[in-house]
């Protein structure tokens, strides 16, 4: 399902007069007059509210002799939301650059020529600036603490902030053998 | 100076548009949009007649005059939409046919009203 679809169904199911008709004919297939009946609605608002439900494939009509019956798309309704969720959109890609530049600008703000000129005080922007640290450490390598404050300190004067910050922040982890960057 | 039957016929109006009001915000409140969309048309019918009954001053002081041309702009109204009611049918436009029929119900209940208030003296 598009995401443009999928934004078109939840949007046409966020009604209750719909979600009754699809409720109603969970249990069996009905016409319009049924429904209107069921729903103390005009058969004309039923006919309304079936048009919006057929043009996202929820119901589907067929003749019989006397009536135009409505039944429900079980396929439709057979999609988990969480496979709607994780569905690549177009989104995605741009909400990753919208990201990326917003990355890029923390790091140009604190870094200059290479060295950290402070320490964020906001969270997120300390993420961002730690992450860019981070970089420094080969990943699967252990390091003892006298070379973790060695590469930090390349960066900054107050190592033992950054490494604690590091640890805390989930991007280094230690043992009694010594530190190492968590993937 | 209003006559009796005018104020009646436009407290009737009045009463009317509230009460549909009330419905309107019933039905948002009970996340049926579209529904209160058709009755914010409803609403809108009864709010039409008293502008059209208020503006019927300035054709004549007399009332039998404002009242012939009040009667005939409904009549219009009931002709015009019983044929946007018909094309939208034609063209099977579920949206159009209760927005018309919307409004064909809510003349039908003013015309209604009217003929009782004035019907006797027409």
């Amino acid at each position: 399902m598009t995401e443009e679809n999928a934004i078109r169904m939840f949007k046409c199911l966020a009604d209750k007069s719909r979600l009754q008709i699809l409720k109603s004919l969970a249990v069996e297939d009905m016409y319009v007059e049924r429904l209107a009946e069921r729903l103390d609605l005009t058969p004309a608002t039923i006919s309304f509210h079936l048009r919006k439900l057929s043009e996202i494939d929820a119901v589907r009509s067929y003749k019989t002799q006397y009536y135009t019956m409505y039944s429900l798309c079980q396929d439709t309704f057979a999609v988990r939301i969480l496979d709607i969720l994780k569905e690549q959109s177009d989104e995605a890609d741009l909400q990753a650059r919208r990201e990326q530049a917003y990355r890029q600008k923390v790091i140009d703000a604190f870094f200059q020529y290479g060295k950290l000129k402070s320490i964020p005080a906001q969270r997120k922007k300390e993420r961002i600036v730690l992450e860019e640290i981070a970089k420094a450490f080969e990943p699967g390598r252990i390091y003892s603490e006298r070379e973790v404050n060695i590469l930090i300190a390349d960066f900054h004067d107050d190592f033992c902030t950054i490494r604690r910050d590091m640890i805390s922040e989930r991007l280094m982890d230690r043992d009694e053998r010594g530190y190492w960057r968590i993937a | 100076m209003e006559s009796e039957k005018t104020s009646a016929f436009i407290s009737y109006l009045d009463q009317r548009t509230t009460s549909v009001q009330e419905d309107t915000l019933r039905l948002i409140a009970d996340d049926r949009r579209d529904e209160a969309n058709f009755e914010k048309i409803r609403a809108n019918i009864f709010q039409i007649v008293k502008t059209m009954l208020q503006a019927s001053a300035r054709i004549s002081q007399e009332e039998s005059e404002r009242v012939g041309f009040l009667e005939a702009k409904l009549a219009l109204f009931q002709e015009t939409w019983e044929g946007y009611l018909r094309k939208a049918k034609e063209h099977g436009d579920d949206l159009k046919i209760v927005q018309e029929q919307t409004r064909l119900e809510a003349l039908a209940e003013i015309r209604d009203t009217f003929q009782k208030i004035w019907g006797e003296s027409l």
